[in-house]
């Protein structure tokens, strides 16, 4: 037992000296680091516990998560008017990377490209906005959805009521408390592979449930300001925004601004 | 009925641009957009984004006042060929009726609803723009007409060339209760005179 905690003191003193040693590759390549924490993970350290202890001193990793968790909220409180504040985790990831100043890498198959100045300059502003206040020039620190992830999580004891759901195949990030029972889920779960949005005829189909199940389940998404309703179709249509993504987000920043003004 | 396939396949997330210049939002394109939403929370949203976009659309095309029932001029900011959507004039005017509440437009009391006024300036803002104007032309020492501000030959190169007479009145409101000008009865409502104060700045 004493030999098994020499060789894990020794282990842990070597991950420090290799952490001191590729700080630079750990903060700046997310490949690496994602290796590097599942490293740490096997020996129990969490060098994401905090930005004050040996870890966070060493390699900086702590105030990273910290400032990626404050721009998954800014990136999620300021598309809640239209999504109901559930997102897809790519899509969440896509915006913190225009943030930092980043050129899309990843195209999601729901996002759209699009060369409009509006959303450039809002993007340039943000970038700049992050650029001042965290005192550093963000480019190339590039993020993954693990770091998203992780970052979610250390949000989660501050009470922030942010959660990952996975629906279908494709991880949301919701930044409201909330509970998605099960027919919910399986109903968002369909509309990833359906363009978006659904009807009655459709779910009682795909679903193979009576219509009067996938209309309580298509009206408590709506109740939940998850979908929004076309009565213009018929039948109604139910569209999940948080699957119809605009470019152009400007907008949404704005009214959010009047709104609380 | 309006079959809608995949927004992605139709490239919906892209904004139209108007030949004026104007650039909606790609949310115009998003066809439940054109339904008052029965969720509270959502119509919230809802009615807040459609106010952000007329107040943008009214400043970008110099316009002042909503007629629910001039629909030609409607058309092109509340209906969307693309997907075959429009908003019914209830829906307009519950969006206004919001805009209202937030001081953004002001229905004209005679018509029961059917005209508003939307500020995509406050009155306050025009009141600062016309008296620093006046002052700086110089035009302080003598009493101006209403025409002269709102179509005169020195305001021309002026963001209030052209404002509407009730948004012009609205804003001598301002004026003459700050104390800054005093106004005067014409024989009709371009005769209208002004006099800025000189202390008034």
């Amino acid at each position: 037992m004493k030999q098994l905690q020499g060789q894990l003191d020794t282990f842990k003193s070597n991950l420090e000296n290799f952490a001191r040693n590729h700080r630079k590759d750990i903060q700046k390549d997310p490949v690496f680091r994602m290796h590097f924490q599942k490293m740490c993970g096997n020996i129990g350290v969490d060098p994401l516990a905090s930005s004050k202890g040996v870890w966070g001193e060493l390699l900086g990793v702590g105030d990273f998560y910290y400032e990626l968790g404050i721009q998954i909220i800014d990136v999620c409180l300021s598309t809640r008017a239209l999504n109901g504040g559930l997102m897809e985790l790519s899509e969440v990831k896509r915006r913190v990377d225009r943030m930092r100043g980043l050129r899309d890498t990843t195209t999601t198959s729901t996002s759209f490209t699009s060369n409009n100045s509006n959303s450039n300059s809002h993007i340039n502003k943000l970038a700049n906005k992050w650029a001042t206040m965290t005192n550093k020039d963000n480019s190339g620190m590039e993020v993954t959805e693990d770091d998203v992830l992780r970052s979610i999580k250390t949000l989660a004891p501050l009470g922030s009521g942010f959660q990952v759901f996975q629906i279908g195949d494709r991880k949301m990030v919701s930044s409201v408390p909330r509970e998605l029972n099960r027919d919910q889920s399986i109903v968002l779960g369909l509309v990833q592979k359906t363009n978006g949005h659904v009807n009655i005829n459709v779910v009682s189909e795909r679903l193979g449930w009576e219509s009067g199940r996938a209309k309580t389940a298509l009206d408590t998404l709506l109740n939940d300001s998850l979908m929004w309703i076309d009565q213009q179709a018929e039948p109604h249509e139910y569209w999940v925004p948080g699957f119809f993504e605009p470019e152009d987000d400007d907008i949404y920043a704005s009214s959010a601004a009047t709104s609380t003004s | 009925m309006a079959q809608t396939t995949s927004n992605a396949a139709q490239g919906l997330g892209q904004a139209t641009t108007l030949a004026s210049g104007f650039q909606f939002p790609s949310l115009h394109n998003f066809p439940p957009f054109y339904t008052l939403q029965p969720t509270a929370s959502t119509w919230k949203n809802q009615s807040d984004l459609w106010g952000t976009i007329i107040m943008r659309y009214y400043r970008h095309h110099r316009l002042y006042q909503l007629d629910l029932d001039d629909s030609a001029t409607n058309d092109q900011l509340f209906s969307n060929q693309r997907i075959n959507r429009r908003l019914n004039s209830e829906t307009i005017q519950a969006i206004v009726e919001e805009m209202v509440k937030k001081g953004d437009a002001e229905w004209d009391a005679t018509s029961r609803k059917r005209r508003a006024i939307i500020y995509w300036r406050k009155p306050e803002d025009w009141a600062a723009m016309i008296s620093s104007w006046v002052f700086e032309s110089g035009l302080n020492n003598s009493i101006l007409t209403y025409y002269e501000i709102a179509h005169g030959e020195n305001s021309e190169d002026q963001e209030f060339f052209n404002i509407h007479p009730a948004v012009l009145q609205k804003t001598m409101d301002v004026l003459v209760k700050r104390g800054v000008a005093a106004t005067f009865q014409g024989a009709n409502f371009e005769e209208m005179g002004v006099k800025f104060f000189n202390a008034g700045v």
